[in-house]
């Protein structure tokens, strides 16, 4: 059995929130500067240079990337064989959250009850999710997500005729409908399969997948660059301005399903994309 | 940016000459308010009151900064979603409100409310929270303090850049933008 202490736990989560809240990622940087060279609109191409601009400031610590600092959200894979002593291991992340935003400068972003709108005034709590896996590992994968974007995503429950194309057309509906207002260039994940409760959770992981990286199963890749020039060919453009960068990446996870059912869900991340990973 | 200079409070004659897809580089004093702000507000002016302050011939931000560092005004200050204040909107515009900034489309009907008021929508960019932020050259709270983020605020800006997004001639940018890159099958 490997012992993780709590405090180590805690730690991790301070130091890579407040890292991302800064710092763009280099493949989203990536990303965005080949979007710069391929967008056919000079105004997209302003928009696309003003987000490079704004990471190149944020850098300096200052001033946060977005101030929407979002919902924390944490992925965590534990192994079987580790224990998280002097203290409890959700305890300990959301610690690491409430530290984060007094030390990070955080924008306080959570309500205590959805109609109510108390501010809990640390950003607590983050939504935090759990996936045991063999062995001693203790993997974090930690994300703010923020609003705009996450308001226009969605889940439905397909009939399996519609198939692939009706996949497709679910989220080109949604990109057509909204998508200007959740700060496009978006990255789009997609959870396919599952249930009416995994498929959600099968989107925001597929949000985690590096940016270019296509997904291993070549008919999934296959599905993600039809569906990506779709959404492109929409012209809704960097922040709805016009253009044929709408979004920089197809995410596709999918899972086993009921005979019955098509379960989709489409989680819409702007491109304020703060991720890391954290192994411990 | 290179765009029009417009000094704030905005004039009708610099409004009446903007175009939609053109930018602006905004300089001195607006205020902000988002979804709580703006409910309080709606209220008021429903009851007959008085807003916290004069909105006469304004620019309001729709915008909730990020805590400042040790001698910064604000901290982050990138706009939000402009069509989560709409329920709120046509009585903010009546407290005489004369442009309005945040980001993404507005709904049909409140680009014809913009157009029969005469109001002009500015689109800031959505996520270039840090460059604006260090945009902004003063801060003060100017009402609901309690509100944390979501108080309202009176900010001095300094060239700090916008697109035209609704002008006074019928344009519509977040139409006729994406309709010119439009090449859906």
């Amino acid at each position: 059995m490997r012992e993780i202490r709590a405090d180590e736990i805690k730690n991790a989560v301070v130091s890579a929130l407040k890292e991302i809240h800064y710092q763009m990622r280099p493949d989203l940087k990536a990303s965005i500067k080949q979007a710069l060279e391929q967008e056919a609109s000079p105004l997209g191409r302003q928009a696309l240079e003003l987000l490079l601009q704004n990471a190149k400031m944020a850098s300096a610590g200052v001033h946060p990337l977005c101030q929407d600092t979002g919902l924390t959200v944490i992925f965590v894979e534990i192994g079987q064989d580790v224990r998280v002593v002097d203290g409890g291991l959700a305890e300990a992340l959301q610690a690491g959250v409430r530290q984060a935003t007094q030390e990070g400068r955080l924008r306080h972003s959570v309500s205590v009850h959805p109609f109510k709108r108390v501010n809990t005034g640390d950003n607590t709590p983050a939504t935090l999710h759990y996936d045991i896996i063999p062995g001693k590992g203790l993997k974090m994968n930690i994300m703010a997500k923020g609003s705009g974007s996450e308001n226009i995503s969605a889940l439905t429950m397909l009939l399996p005729s519609a198939g692939e194309a009706g996949v497709r057309d679910f989220v080109l509906n949604i990109i057509r409908q909204h998508g200007a207002a959740a700060c496009p260039p978006l990255l789009i994940g997609v959870g396919v399969g599952g249930g009416f409760d995994t498929a959600p959770v099968l989107a925001k992981k597929a949000l985690l997948r590096r940016l270019g990286e296509p997904s291993s199963d070549a008919e999934t890749a296959e599905m993600e660059k039809t569906l990506l020039a779709q959404i492109n060919s929409l012209g809704v453009g960097p922040q709805g301005w016009g253009g044929t960068t709408t979004a920089l990446s197809v995410a596709i996870k999918t899972a086993p399903c009921h005979i019955a059912s098509l379960p989709v869900a489409v989680n819409i991340q702007c491109h304020s994309h703060r991720l890391a990973e954290v192994k411990l | 940016m290179s765009g029009k200079w417009l000094k704030l409070p905005v004039t009708a004659k610099d409004l009446q000459s903007l175009a939609i897809g053109e930018w602006v580089n905004l300089s001195g004093p607006l205020y902000t308010a988002r979804d709580a702000a703006l409910e309080r507000i709606h209220n008021l002016i429903l009851e007959g009151k008085k807003p916290p302050v004069d909105f006469k011939d304004q620019l309001i931000y729709f915008v909730g900064p990020t805590p400042p560092a040790p001698g910064e005004p604000v901290g982050s200050a990138g706009p939000t979603t402009s069509r989560r204040m709409e329920p709120f909107l046509p009585s903010v515009l009546e407290a005489g409100v004369v442009a309005v900034m945040g980001k993404g489309p507005l709904s049909a009907q409140m680009v014809s409310e913009f157009q029969r008021r005469g109001v002009v929508y500015l689109s800031a960019a959505g996520g270039a929270g840090a460059f604006y932020g260090s945009r902004v050259h003063g801060a003060a709270v100017a009402a609901y303090e309690e509100l944390g983020p979501e108080a309202v605020f009176s900010l001095k800006v300094e060239n700090f850049p916008a697109v035209v997004a609704l002008d006074l001639k019928g344009g519509n940018l977040f139409e006729q933008g994406p309709a010119a890159f439009r090449k859906e099958a």
